[in-house]
């Protein structure tokens, strides 16, 4: 067991903690823009899922990896845009529409790997390229930090600008509050003078490129074969995370970390004598219990107030 | 165009209009699929539509895999008329399922009492563990999604390992169960098909919930709190009390699912993984407008057309994948258009959701 | 509600054109080979009309696992070859309360052979088998053979190969090879936790505890989940490992990808996997060797006694002395791995063929299994 300790406290281990981390934060600040404006994106995993297969794809036609990013991006758009279009032109579910994109990706990403590979599996035959791991020198002579900041996957640092420039959106810039209020309440926003449609449109579209960047880190950096249901329920643990942070995107994010931490403990731990099956489920344990203590809390003060 | 026109009445002729062009649409863009993937187009196509009908074993397969799909849609068709949006059929079946190879494991009984057992008891603890995302909606306000969700992955974990622990299978290479002895399978309905009697538990189940919801006071309760909840409220109808029911009637109808399709169609437990058929539910309930007649015939259309690709697929180059991008593409076309009409009945005119 | 249709048609059609214009060039090998689907419909050559073709049907959940389905791919693809020879490969999905529908749609296909089975599509497999007593079977890998006069079945012993495997991991460990380092630790990365997969560890385990050598393993519970399998490989290596044998289908892809990152050792499993990896040299450098199955191999067997006119019936179980399980023994394991330790994997080889070895099952013997796995995993002092 004090291996167990001795693994945990060390600088590998952070720098396996932001290595899981960064999809998951990706796939919850996904799940929060759409749902802040009002339009719950279930389509997450699927997204990503997409994305990380054109990520591929991308870079294997225009051997760069930067166009492959952009592709990927293009693609996940692409997704968000059938979301926008059933959702809002449509009137349907957002939840089913969700469901129908999850299942479709599943499938033609297959599909797709089968038409430019002949391979169901994997990309392995492809020479995609993947985006290089950048080390910052200064950084990388500092003990704790250096785990986090240097070091890391390229995409891993877009993953930093993206959270700093969300939380400026949502948080200090009017397009931010009209997000707010067209997922509030639509009809007093449109009373106010919102253009509500407008306003969902952009916050999906954002939606959609931040699971793009999340499924293409999958695919440019920390692994770079694309391999068949690779995210593998990423896409859903973000949508748990934000489910239990609401519209709050601190609480969002610090329910990521907690769950990147079980997530690189339950790897540490599957190499102990433990049933996998159960050590896998700690982190929806997790958030049940969140949500049950998080309720049960807000109606005690409720009941209170 | 007429279909963008609301009108007030529930106006049928219309609606069937409208589907009826949503499938058509939906068929015409499955066709340039196929016509860009295979070399016969035509002739795969014609064999989706019908390879159903040229054996009497097909006809079956789509009557076997209407089954779970009707007893997960009108699970979920319950649920959603209250307004609550919970997906955790999908565990349910998973759990319902592992206890319900257990009993059909066993040595037990006769022919009859014993797959009653093996499908009542699941139906309980299905309902029972139901009413527990349920019970936290109903007093704390807990989101009924995600803690479904959760449930889910958590039902999925524990029954893995339970079935590992306790009931696996010493001569099978993956994780499975032993076979269910003899006496706890289905008896078969149609010879020279895989159709049980479940088939027609199904259909009674649609009855009894069409039933429930439109001949009775307490299905009359249902139906309203799901279009205004202050109604519910001020009518003195116990709110807590209904979502409770609801709830437990949802999860019985799931475990009686998940109990007769295995006991239908497999002969031992060997689902590693979620198997999708509370999913599956859901849309079909939202196809089907939460109506039990609905559902019953959205799933035996979505079967009808799966078994057809399934066979189309066996005969050309098509990969088996094509399926589910035809099935998803349906799916939204038809939900589509039920939604137009859904919304309708609950709000006026809504400006800017169908602009030119 | 039109322009939607037309967005989403034109999607529909900008993704095919691109298949098509893409497919355009790769397609022609495969397209080949998966030209015969509908029996009799294409011909491969020109033949006289009086020599027979044979119609082998080969049923299989996918292929694309990069190692066991698709090396019965290629089996099929090898028999393709024959100029009296027509396959066709049937990819069941992995729904299996569809695959008795398959099996049974096969049997009233023609065919002169049908390739199926494996322990999970065996029961239907028998079933079929009882139906059609006229029809002729191959189970490529059985757990559980039912005597049937229409049936020939073959198992590999994976225990021997994990034998084998250990053998090398702690050869490799021990030794001076330039990433091999001083901790005698290697690793096993294993798709998922039950007897048939364990039955490449169980023997794995045996040797390296006779060599003192502990083992480490990892289940991601996923042959897909590449990430998971990575951050697993990545913790052995982080523990001392200098070699991890992947042994998790698409997943164990992962072990590679953490191989390279590690600077370290990696095996292969089923196939010879630098050749699926050949788009990613860097992670194709990593694997010393690959221990394959050669299911492949089988299929041929079983497709030339069936032209032969000799098709036998019972079960057989192939192993090392017969060549369908072993190393791969390429240039890269040439010139990763020197002469001497290559010697004494081969004694070690031999000394297997000649039966001079108990390797213990983790299918047949599940008390023995769960000994030797304390044992092995258990920390050196």
């Amino acid at each position: 067991m004090s291996e167990f300790w001795s693994v945990i406290f060390s600088e590998e281990f952070l720098s396996t903690v932001v290595r899981v981390l960064v999809p998951l934060l990706f796939a919850s600040m996904s799940a929060y823009i759409a749902a802040l404006a009002g339009i719950p994106n279930i389509a997450v995993e699927g997204i990503m899922l997409m994305s990380a297969l054109f990520a591929v794809l991308g870079s294997y036609w225009t051997q760069s990896s930067w166009l492959g990013l952009l592709i990927s991006i293009g693609a996940g758009l692409v997704m968000a845009l059938i979301l926008i279009l059933c959702t809002i032109n449509m009137g349907t579910n957002p939840i089913l529409v969700g469901i129908a994109l999850n299942t479709f990706a599943a499938s033609f990403t297959v599909f797709l790997l089968y038409m430019f590979t002949q391979n169901k599996g994997t990309s392995a035959s492809l020479a995609s390229i993947v985006l290089p791991i950048v080390n910052i020198p200064i950084i990388d002579r500092i003990p704790v930090l250096r785990a986090v900041l240097s070091g890391q996957y390229t995409v891993t640092y877009l993953c930093i600008v993206c959270m700093i420039l969300l939380a400026l959106l949502v948080y200090r810039t009017p397009l931010g509050m009209r997000m707010k209020a067209a997922g509030l309440d639509e009809r007093a926003a449109k009373t106010a003078g919102i253009d509500v449609n407008h306003v969902r449109i952009i916050a999906v579209l954002i939606s959609g490129l931040l699971a793009a960047l999340g499924g293409a880190y999958m695919t440019t950096g920390y692994l770079s074969i694309f391999t068949k249901n690779m995210i593998a329920g990423r896409g859903w643990i973000g949508i748990a995370a934000q489910a239990m942070g609401g519209t709050n995107m601190l609480g969002v994010a610090v329910t990521t970390f907690v769950f990147s931490l079980f997530q690189a403990i339950t790897n540490v731990f599957s190499l102990y004598d433990l049933p996998s099956e159960l050590i896998n489920i700690i982190p929806y344990v997790g958030v049940l219990l969140g949500i049950i203590l998080f309720s049960v809390s807000t109606y005690r003060s409720g009941k209170k107030g | 165009m007429t279909k963008r026109k609301f009108t007030l009445a529930g106006d049928t002729a219309f609606e069937t209009v409208k589907t009826i062009l949503a499938i058509f649409i939906a068929l015409a863009i499955t066709f340039c699929v196929l016509a860009l993937t295979c070399e016969n187009p035509v002739a795969s196509f014609v064999t989706m539509l019908t390879g159903p009908l040229t054996k009497l074993r097909y006809f079956g397969n789509v009557l076997e895999s209407m089954v779970p799909l009707v007893f997960s849609g009108l699970a979920c068709s319950l649920l959603f008329r209250t307004g609550l949006f919970n997906l955790g059929i999908e565990g349910i079946y998973y759990i319902g399922g592992v206890i319900c190879s257990y009993i059909a494991c066993q040595v037990f009984g006769n022919s009859f009492t014993h797959p009653l057992v093996a499908i009542l008891v699941p139906a309980l603890i299905g309902g029972v563990l139901m009413l527990i995302p349920g019970y936290l909606k109903a007093k704390f306000n807990a989101n009924e999604l995600v803690t479904s969700l959760m449930l889910n992955s958590i039902y999925l974990g524990v029954g893995l390992w339970f079935i590992k622990t306790y009931l696996r299978a010493t001569d099978y290479s993956s994780t499975a169960s032993p076979l269910f002895t003899d006496t706890a399978t289905l008896p078969y309905l149609i010879p020279g098909t895989r159709v049980t009697i479940g088939i027609l538990l199904a259909v009674a189940a649609a009855f009894l919930i069409y039933i429930l919801l439109f001949k009775t006071r307490l299905g009359y309760q249902i139906r309203m709190t799901g279009l205004n909840p202050s109604f519910a409220r001020y009518s003195g109808m116990n709110a807590m009390s209904l979502f409770l029911l609801v709830h437990f009637i949802s999860g019985f109808l799931g475990g009686v699912g998940t109990s007769v399709e295995l006991l239908s169609i497999y002969s031992r437990f060997s689902w590693v993984a979620l198997p999708g058929l509370g999913f599956n539910g859901a849309l079909m309930a939202m196809m089907g407008k939460n109506n039990p007649i609905g559902v019953l015939v959205v799933a035996f259309g979505i079967s009808y057309l799966q078994i057809g690709a399934e066979i189309m697929s066996r005969s050309t180059t098509v990969p088996v994948e094509v399926i589910s991008i035809v099935t998803a593409t349906l799916v939204l076309l038809i939900s589509a258009q039920y939604f137009l009409r859904g919304w309708r009945e609950k709000k006026l005119l809504k400006e800017g959701l169908l602009h030119v | 509600m039109k322009r939607i249709f037309a967005v989403i048609l034109v999607l529909m059609t900008v993704f095919g054109l691109f298949a098509c214009a893409k497919t355009a060039a790769p397609a022609t090998d495969a397209t080949a080979a998966d030209a015969t689907t509908v029996a009799g419909q294409t011909e491969t050559t020109a033949e006289p009309t009086a020599e027979k073709v044979y119609k082998v049907a080969v049923l299989v959940p996918f292929i694309g696992d990069q190692s066991y389905f698709d090396s019965v791919n290629a089996g099929r693809l090898a028999v393709e070859e024959y100029p009296n020879v027509e396959t066709t490969l049937i990819e069941m999905g992995e729904d299996k309360s569809k695959w008795e529908s398959y099996y049974l749609d096969a049997c009233e296909g023609g065919y002169d052979l049908i390739v199926g089975g494996n322990n999970d599509a065996e029961e239907y497999f028998y079933a079929a088998a009882q139906q059609y007593p006229e029809q002729l079977f191959f189970n490529f890998d059985y757990v559980n053979h039912v005597d049937l006069p229409n049936v020939f079945a073959v198992t590999y012993n994976t225990p021997e190969l994990g034998y084998v495997a250990g053998t090398a991991a702690s050869l490799i460990t021990q030794s001076s090879m330039p990433k091999a380092n001083a901790e005698k630790i290697v690793g096993v990365v294993v798709g998922m936790d039950f007897p048939a997969m364990n039955d490449f560890v169980s023997g794995f385990c045996q040797i390296c505890y006779e060599n003192g050598v502990q083992v480490l393993i990892g289940y991601p519970e996923s042959f897909t989940d590449s990430a998971k399998a990575k951050e697993i490989a990545l913790n052995m290596y982080a523990q001392g490992a200098d070699v991890v044998w992947q042994v998790a289908g698409g997943a164990g892809l992962g072990v590679f990808e953490a191989a390279a990152e590690a600077d370290k050792y990696a095996f292969g499993v089923d196939s010879d996997q630098t050749i699926a990896l050949s788009g990613q040299p860097n992670l194709a450098a990593t694997i010393v060797t690959s221990f394959y199955k050669d299911c492949g191999a089988s299929v041929k067997y079983a497709v030339d006694m069936l032209i032969a006119g000799t098709y036998p019936t019972g079960a057989q179980t192939l192993g090392i002395k017969e060549g369908a399980v072993g190393l791969i023994k390429n240039q890269q394991y040439i010139d990763m791995v020197p002469q001497d330790i290559r010697d004494q994997i081969d004694a070690q080889v031999a000394k297997v063929a000649a039966g001079e070895v108990t390797v213990i099952s983790a299918l047949a013997d599940d008390a023995a299994w769960q000994d030797i796995k304390a044992k092995a995993t258990a920390p050196l002092n």
